[in-house]
C-alpha cells in the first residue's frame, strides 16, 4: 500500500499556477445587458448537496410580492437647539388637532431642566418651549396623549434620592389638574403620593418610565431594580395604581424602558436584562426572546405584537422585526435594514394604516455626521413589504434617537431627530413621513431589506503605496541596510510570546529615542526598562525596575526632559539615559492613557459603574510624577486616541467601541469618535462631570485608529478608512472637506499605529497586503509615513524595516525627528522577542502632491 | 437643516449598489428579492459545531402530505439517551412542514462535524441517506411510510492504531442519483476511496475499490445515465492563502461503468474556494466558484458517454468587489433555464451576507448583492431549491433569537430599468 497522501496522479507545480489560469483566462466584467431567459426549462435539482437530474422540476410555489407604498418625508424643521453634552432624552406624543414634545437641558446653574413644546396639526411649532416647574435633576420624559391634552412622567432627581413624577398638561402644554386625583402640585404629581413608590437612594435608578394608554385608563411603568427582584408599578393615573414583583433582577439599565402593552385583559411587558437581553413577560414573570440586541421597541399590531430592534455583527448593524401573535408562534424575524457602521441604533415603531407598519432608523454617521432616514415597511404578519433607505438626509449627532408619533388624519408620522443645524450646533429636528394608499414604488428602485448602506468609500487618493513621487523617500541609514538595532528583549512566560509584550518608543527632542519596555527577563522577574537609542546608533541601557505582568505600557511621550511611560498603575520616567524611575498612580481601574502632547499631564480612562461607562480623568505631571487625578467626564467606554493642548485648552479625542450588542473592541467594529475640551484650570470641571459626556456630540464614525492635526482653528483629523488614509478639518464640532491623501491600491491593508511623535510630526505605519503573483514571501509589506502640520504626507519608507525577519502585523511603528525616521519593530525566534530600531535618513527634496487621478486606484 | 444635497448623496450610494452591473441605455435585468422568511425549524439549543450538514432535496412523485421537498439535518443536541437525531422533515411546495420523513438516533451521531458527512438521493419510493457516524457509513433506506431500515454500508476496522499514525477515518461521502439508483463514493484519510451503486431500493448493487491513493475530498458531478460518471477532486497545494486559507487546485476524473478512475485527472482551473455545480439542458454541466472577493468563475463541461471537455472558467468581476470571503455556496437550475448560483459572504467581525449570480441560459451571469437577509452566525451551509418565481436558499444559523433553519424565498422578475447616462 501506498503511504498516506501519495497519491500516484501528478501534483499540480504551484497553486500560483491555478490563479494564472482564474485570472487570465476570460476574465472579464459582467456583461451589461442580458437577453431574457430563453430555451427550454430543464430540471430542477443540481446543487452541491445530493445534486440529482429529476425527470420533472420540483418547483416552491411562487410568491407574490408585496407592493411597496410610495413614501415620502417632508421638509426637515428645527424645533429648538438642544444643549451639548448630554442626551436630550426627547419624547413625543401626538393627539387628534397636534402634538407635544418633551426634551432635557441643561440650564444656566448646570441642572437639567425638563422642557416641553405644543406643535400644531402640521408639526410646526405651536407655541414657546416651557421648562416644567420644578423639575430638578429631570431625565427620561415619557408622554401619552389624552383625548384632550397629555400626560408627562419623567425620573426626577433631587438632592435627596430619585422618584418618578408625573403632569396632565392641556393641549398648549400647560399644567392641569388630574381628574378624580384632585389638584396637580407645581412640582408634578409624585406617584410616591400614592404610598407606591418612595425617594429612592443613589444606586437603585429606575428604568425610564413609560406610559400607555388602553381605553380610559392611562398607565405609568415605573421599574425599580433591587438587588433580588424588579419592583414594577403600575400608575392608574385616572384610577387605582398597583405593585407588581418581577421575582428576578432584571439588571434595568438608565434610559432603557420597561414597556408595556394593553390589550384587553392582555398585557405584554417588554424589558432587558443584562443590557442586551430583551425579556418579554406577562408582568410577573420574564423569558428571553432576543439576546445581543439593542434599541428594541414593541408595538400592537393587528392580532398581535411586534417587537423591534438592532443587532450588530462586526461593522454591521441590522435592524430586526418579529411579531408574536396573540395565538400561535411568533414569525421568524426578520432584517428590515442594514447598514454599515451604525453602531448604538434604536428602531422607532409607527402604524401607517389599515395593517401597514412602519420601521424608522437612522443610518450610519459618516465622515461629515450626515446621516439619512430610513423606513422599512411591515406588514401585520411581520412581512416585509418595502424599504425607502434615504428618505431624508441631513446631519446628525447620533443614531440612536429617533421617535416617531402615531399617524395622523393624514396618515403622516412625525420623526424626531438628534441633529446638527449648519453650524454644527445641537438642534431637535422633526419631520413628517407619509405613505400612499394607492401609489407604489418602482420596484426596480427599491432596495432590498438587507442592502447594506453605507458610506461611500473613500475617494482616490493623492498618493498611493506604489507611486513614491511626491514625498520624500527614507531609506535604511546604517551601512548594513537589513540590520536592525536591538533595544531590549523579552522572553516568552507563557504560551502566547507577543500578547506578553508591551512597548512603545518616544522621540525626544534632541534626537535620542528612549524606548519603554515590560519584558520577562525570567520566569520570576518581570521588569520595565528605558533603554535609550543615541544618534550613534548606540544604545545604552541600565538596570530595569519591577512590573507587574499584566501591566501594559499604553502610552508614551515626550515631557519637557522628560521620556514619559504610562501603564494601568504607574507612571515610568527616563532623561534618556538608560534610567527608569517608576512612580504609582492614585487611581485605580485605569484602562487606556494617553500623554498630553504639548503639555505636562496625563490622560486616564478607568472602568465606570457600569460596563459601557467610564470615567475620565486628568492627571497632572510635576517633574515627571502624576499628582492627583481630576474628574474631567463620564463617557461611553473607548479609548483615548489623542490627547493635546491647544491654547490652554486640552482636546481629547476619544473612540468608543460600544456597540449595538456590547460587541467591543474589535478593530473592525464600527467607532463613534468624539472630542473632548475643556479647561484643566476650571475649578468646576470635576462637578460637571456628569454633564460632560462627548459622545452626545460626536465627530463622525468609522472603522480605524484616527489622530488629532494641528492646531487652532487649523486642527484636523485624520483617520484610517478602508485602506486610505483621510483627513478633514474640524469645525465647530464637525468634518468639513473631508479627503483622501494615501492609499494603499487595491489590495488593502491594515493601519498598525498612528503617533505622534517629537516637532509636531505625526508618524502613521500600515501594512500593505502582498499583491498576488508578485510578492514571493506572502507577507504583508510596512509603509512608514511622516505627515506634516498641513496633514499632507512630508516623508515615507516603502522599505523600512528592512529586516525580513519583521513581524509586520504584531506592531509596526515609527517615530521622527528633522530628516530622520526611525522604525521600530519586532522579531522573534523561538521563545525570544527582539525589540529592534532601524534609523532611516529621509531625502530633502521638498514634497509635492499629485492629482488624484494620476494613477490613483479607488 | 440642509438636506436636500445629503439626500441625493446617500441615493446615489444605494443606487450605485444596486446598479452594479447596469447598462447604459435601456435593459433588462432580473429584480431578485427575498419576499417571504420562513423559520424552518427553531431551537432555543445551538449547535456547536459550525458549517453542519443540512441537505434539502426535491421529492418526486406522491408523498404523504403532498411533500415536494425532504430537509435532513442533524439536531443540535443529544438526546437524553446520549444519541443525536438525524432529521428529515418533508415539506410541501409552501415549505410548509407537512411531517416527518424519518428519523435516526445513534450515539455514534453525537461526535459527527463537518461537512461531507451525509449525502442524500430521492428514489422511486424511497429516501437514500449515507451518513458518517463515528467509524461506519450508514446506509438509510427511508421509505415513504416514514419506517427507517439502518445498515452499515463501511465499517472501519477498531484496531488501535499504530503510535504516531493518523487516525484512520472516513473523510468524505458523497451520492447523486444516477438513472433509477443512485452512485455513491467514499474516502478514507489513508487516500482509499471506494465507489457503489445502488439499485432503486436503494440496495448496494456493486461494489469497487480504487487502487489508486487519492489525497483529497472528491464529489460527484450531477450527469445523467447516459453521461459518463464524473467526480470532482480537490487536492491541496503547499503554501498559504492570502487569508491564511490551504490552496487547493479542483481535479476532473471521468469514472468508468465500474466507478473507476479513466485516465488522469484533469485539472480544472478551479481553485479551493466554495463552488457548486448544476445541469445545463443538452448534457452540459456548468461550475460556480466564487473567487474571493472579485466575482464568480464559470465553465461549462460537456459531458459525453466516454468523456468530458472542459471550458475553461471565466471570472466575473464583481464592481465593486464584494466585501469578506466567500464561506459556503451552492446553485441550482430554475425555470426558464435560469442558473441561481448563491454564494455565503462573510466580512470581518462575522456578519453574513448573500450574493447571486444569476445565470442565463447563455452562461452569462449578472451579480446581485445582498439578497438574503442573513443574520447571526452560519452553521449550516446553504442548500437550494428551484421555485416558481426563483428560488429559496435555506440555511441553518445562529440569530438573536435561538439556532433556526430559515428558508429564504427569492423572487426573481425580469425588469428594464432606465440608467443614467454614459
Amino acid at each position: 500500500m501506498q503511504p498516506y497522501r501519495r497519491v500516484s496522479w501528478p501534483r499540480t507545480r504551484a497553486w500560483s499556477c491555478l490563479f494564472a489560469t482564474v485570472f487570465t483566462v476570460g476574465c472579464r466584467t459582467s456583461a451589461t445587458q442580458t437577453a431574457p431567459p430563453a430555451g427550454p426549462a430543464v430540471a430542477a435539482g443540481g446543487d452541491q448537496q445530493g445534486a440529482q437530474r429529476p425527470d420533472e422540476p420540483v418547483l416552491v410555489q411562487g410568491i407574490e410580492p408585496l407592493r411597496t407604498p410610495q413614501c415620502a418625508a417632508g421638509e426637515i424643521t428645527s424645533l429648538t437647539s438642544l444643549s451639548p453634552g448630554i442626551d436630550p432624552a426627547f419624547a413625543l406624543a401626538r393627539s387628534p388637532t397636534g402634538g407635544l414634545v418633551s426634551w432635557v437641558r441643561i440650564g444656566r446653574a448646570g441642572a437639567r431642566e425638563l422642557m416641553v413644546m405644543p406643535l400644531g396639526p402640521t408639526g410646526a411649532p405651536a407655541g414657546d418651549a416651557q421648562m416644567i416647574a420644578g423639575a430638578q435633576g429631570a431625565d427620561f420624559p415619557a408622554l401619552v396623549a389624552l383625548e384632550r391634552g397629555y400626560v408627562l412622567a419623567w425620573v426626577d432627581r433631587p438632592a435627596s434620592g430619585e422618584r418618578v413624577l408625573s403632569l396632565r398638561l392641556d393641549e398648549a402644554g400647560a399644567q392641569q389638574p388630574w381628574t378624580g386625583r384632585g389638584t396637580s402640585t407645581p412640582a408634578g404629581d409624585p406617584v410616591a403620593s400614592a404610598g407606591l413608590l418612595e425617594g429612592t437612594a443613589a444606586g437603585r435608578q429606575f428604568a425610564a418610565p413609560s406610559l400607555a394608554r388602553d381605553g380610559s385608563q392611562v398607565v405609568l411603568i415605573a421599574a425599580q431594580q433591587t438587588t433580588s427582584a424588579t419592583v414594577m408599578i403600575v400608575q392608574d393615573l385616572l384610577g387605582q395604581g398597583s405593585v407588581q414583583t418581577v421575582p428576578e433582577a432584571l439588571d434595568l439599565v438608565a434610559g432603557e424602558r420597561v414597556i408595556a402593552l394593553q390589550n384587553g385583559t392582555q398585557t405584554r411587558w417588554l424589558a432587558s436584562r443584562g443590557e442586551h437581553t430583551l425579556l418579554l413577560g406577562n408582568g410577573a414573570s420574564f423569558a428571553p426572546i432576543a439576546r445581543g440586541v439593542s434599541g428594541a421597541t414593541m408595538m400592537r399590531v393587528d392580532g398581535g405584537w411586534m417587537t423591534a430592534w438592532s443587532t450588530q455583527q462586526g461593522v454591521v448593524t441590522q435592524v430586526r422585526a418579529q411579531v408574536r401573535p396573540d395565538e400561535g408562534e411568533p414569525t421568524t424575524p426578520r432584517t428590515l435594514a442594514a447598514y454599515e457602521r451604525a453602531p448604538a441604533l434604536n428602531v422607532a415603531l409607527v402604524r401607517f394604516g389599515s395593517g401597514l407598519f412602519g420601521a424608522l432608523s437612522l443610518s450610519q454617521l459618516a465622515d461629515d455626521a450626515t446621516g439619512s432616514i430610513n423606513l422599512s415597511l411591515v406588514d401585520s404578519h411581520g412581512r416585509f413589504v418595502g424599504r425607502h433607505a434615504s428618505m431624508a438626509s441631513l446631519r446628525l449627532r447620533s443614531s440612536r434617537t429617533v421617535a416617531a408619533g402615531a399617524a395622523g388624519p393624514r396618515g403622516e408620522a412625525w420623526v424626531l431627530l438628534d441633529g446638527r443645524a449648519d453650524d454644527g450646533s445641537a438642534v431637535l429636528g422633526m419631520v413628517s413621513v407619509s405613505c400612499s394608499s394607492d401609489v407604489f414604488a418602482n420596484e426596480g428602485a427599491m432596495p432590498t431589506a438587507s442592502m447594506l448602506q453605507r458610506a461611500s468609500p473613500p475617494e482616490a487618493p493623492t498618493l498611493t503605496a506604489d507611486r513614491r513621487g511626491g514625498a520624500a523617500l527614507c531609506s535604511p541609514a546604517q551601512d548594513n541596510a537589513s540590520a536592525g538595532i536591538e533595544l531590549a528583549t523579552h522572553t516568552a512566560g507563557g504560551e502566547d510570546l507577543t500578547a506578553e509584550a508591551s512597548a512603545r518608543g518616544v522621540q525626544m527632542a534632541d534626537g535620542r529615542v528612549v524606548f519603554f519596555a515590560r519584558r520577562r527577563v525570567s520566569a520570576e522577574r518581570v521588569e520595565c526598562v528605558a533603554p535609550s537609542l543615541g544618534s550613534d546608533q548606540r544604545v545604552v541601557a541600565r538596570d530595569g525596575v519591577p512590573c507587574e505582568s499584566d501591566l501594559t505600557v499604553l502610552d508614551a511621550g515626550a515631557v519637557g526632559p522628560w521620556a514619559i511611560a504610562v501603564t494601568q498603575r504607574s507612571v515610568l520616567r527616563s532623561a534618556g539615559r538608560g534610567e527608569i524611575a517608576r512612580s504609582d498612580l492614585s487611581l485605580g481601574g485605569v484602562y487606556d492613557a494617553r500623554v498630553l502632547r504639548g503639555g505636562s499631564a496625563i490622560l486616564a480612562l478607568t472602568e465606570g459603574t457600569s460596563s459601557a461607562m467610564s470615567g475620565l480623568y486628568y492627571l497632572p505631571l510635576v517633574r515627571g510624577v502624576p499628582t492627583r487625578p481630576v474628574h474631567v467626564a463620564r463617557v461611553q467606554r473607548g479609548v483615548i486616541e489623542d490627547a493635546v493642548v491647544d491654547g490652554g485648552r486640552v482636546r481629547v479625542l476619544l473612540s468608543s467601541f460600544a456597540s449595538a450588542n456590547g460587541a467591543s473592541a474589535a478593530s473592525t467594529a464600527a467607532r463613534t469618535r468624539a472630542l473632548l475640551t475643556f479647561d484643566p484650570r476650571d475649578r468646576e470641571l470635576a462637578n460637571r462631570a456628569q454633564h460632560n459626556d462627548p459622545f452626545t456630540d460626536p465627530l463622525a464614525v468609522g472603522a480605524g485608529p484616527a489622530a488629532l492635526v494641528g492646531l487652532g482653528n487649523a486642527m484636523s483629523l485624520l483617520w484610517w478608512d478602508r485602506g486610505v488614509l483621510r483627513t478633514g478639518r474640524i469645525d465647530h464640532g464637525v468634518i468639513r472637506e473631508p479627503h483622501s491623501v494615501y492609499g494603499v491600491l487595491d489590495q488593502g491593508g491594515e493601519a498598525l499605529s498612528i503617533r505622534h511623535t517629537g516637532e509636531g510630526d505625526l508618524t502613521v505605519a500600515f501594512s500593505a497586503n502582498p499583491v498576488q503573483n508578485q510578492d514571493e514571501s506572502l507577507l504583508p509589506h510596512p509603509v512608514l509615513l511622516r505627515i506634516g502640520d498641513a496633514g499632507a504626507v512630508t516623508a515615507l519608507s516603502v522599505t523600512a524595516p528592512s529586516d525580513r525577519n519583521a513581524l509586520v502585523r504584531f506592531g509596526v511603528s515609527a517615530l521622527s525627528h528633522g530628516s530622520q525616521m526611525t522604525a521600530l519593530y519586532t522579531v522573534a525566534r523561538g521563545n525570544t522577542l527582539r525589540w529592534m530600531a532601524q534609523r532611516l535618513s529621509c531625502a530633502q527634496s521638498a514634497p509635492t502632491t499629485r492629482p488624484a487621478a494620476a494613477g490613483a486606484s479607488r | 437643516m440642509k438636506t436636500t444635497q445629503h439626500a441625493a448623496k446617500h441615493l446615489a450610494i444605494l443606487s450605485g449598489i444596486l446598479l452594479t452591473n447596469a447598462a447604459h441605455g435601456q435593459a433588462r435585468e432580473p429584480l431578485c428579492r427575498t419576499v417571504e422568511t420562513r423559520r424552518i425549524f427553531g431551537s432555543q439549543l445551538v449547535p456547536q459545531d459550525t458549517q453542519d450538514a443540512l441537505r434539502v432535496l426535491p421529492l418526486r412523485g406522491e408523498w404523504p402530505g403532498q411533500a415536494r421537498f425532504v430537509a435532513l439535518w442533524r439536531e443540535a443536541h443529544p438526546a437524553t439517551d446520549g444519541g443525536t437525531t438525524l432529521r428529515m422533515t418533508r415539506l410541501d411546495s409552501r415549505l410548509q412542514r407537512v411531517g416527518e420523513m424519518g428519523a435516526w438516533t445513534s450515539p455514534a451521531l453525537t461526535a459527527e462535524q463537518g461537512r461531507g458527512a451525509l449525502a442524500a438521493v430521492v428514489l422511486r419510493d424511497s429516501l437514500l441517506v449515507l451518513v458518517r457516524a463515528g467509524s461506519s457509513i450508514q446506509r438509510l433506506i427511508v421509505a415513504r411510510d416514514g419506517s427507517v431500515r439502518a445498515e452499515p454500508l463501511l465499517t472501519l476496522p477498531s484496531d488501535v492504531p499504530a503510535p504516531n499514525a493518523t487516525p484512520l477515518r472516513i473523510e468524505w461521502v458523497d451520492a447523486i442519483a444516477r438513472g433509477d439508483g443512485a452512485i455513491a463514493m467514499l474516502g478514507l484519510t489513508s487516500g482509499e476511496v471506494r465507489a457503489y451503486r445502488f439499485d432503486a431500493a436503494g440496495a448496494v448493487s456493486a461494489e469497487t475499490t480504487w487502487t489508486q491513493r487519492v489525497g483529497g475530498v472528491m464529489r460527484l458531478l450531477p450527469t445523467s445515465a447516459t453521461q459518463s460518471a464524473l467526480a470532482m477532486l480537490e487536492r491541496t497545494l503547499p503554501g498559504q492563502g492570502a487569508d491564511g486559507e490551504t490552496p487547493a487546485v479542483q481535479m476532473l476524473v471521468t469514472l468508468d461503468e465500474q466507478l473507476l478512475p479513466v485516465g488522469v485527472p484533469e485539472r480544472t482551473g478551479y481553485a479551493h474556494f466554495p463552488w457548486s455545480v448544476v445541469a445545463r439542458s443538452g448534457g452540459a454541466l456548468e461550475v460556480h466558484q466564487w473567487v474571493r472577493s472579485q466575482g464568480v468563475a464559470i465553465g461549462r463541461v460537456t459531458v459525453s458517454a466516454r468523456r468530458a471537455a472542459l471550458e475553461a472558467p471565466r471570472l466575473w468581476f464583481a464592481q465593486p468587489p464584494f466585501e469578506g470571503r466567500a464561506v459556503a455556496s451552492a446553485s441550482i437550475v430554475g425555470r426558464g433555464g435560469v442558473a441561481y448560483g448563491a454564494v455565503v459572504t462573510e466580512r470581518a467581525g462575522g456578519s453574513l451576507e448573500s450574493q447571486l449570480a444569476w445565470v442565463a441560459p447563455s452562461g452569462e451571469p449578472m451579480l446581485r448583492r445582498s439578497v438574503v437577509p442573513l443574520s447571526g452566525r452560519l452553521l449550516m451551509l446553504p442548500a437550494l431549491a428551484a421555485a416558481e418565481d426563483g428560488y429559496v436558499m435555506f440555511a441553518g444559523a445562529e440569530d438573536e433569537t435561538g439556532f433556526g433553519i430559515d428558508a429564504f424565498h427569492v423572487r426573481c422578475d425580469m425588469v428594464t430599468r432606465e440608467a443614467s447616462a454614459p
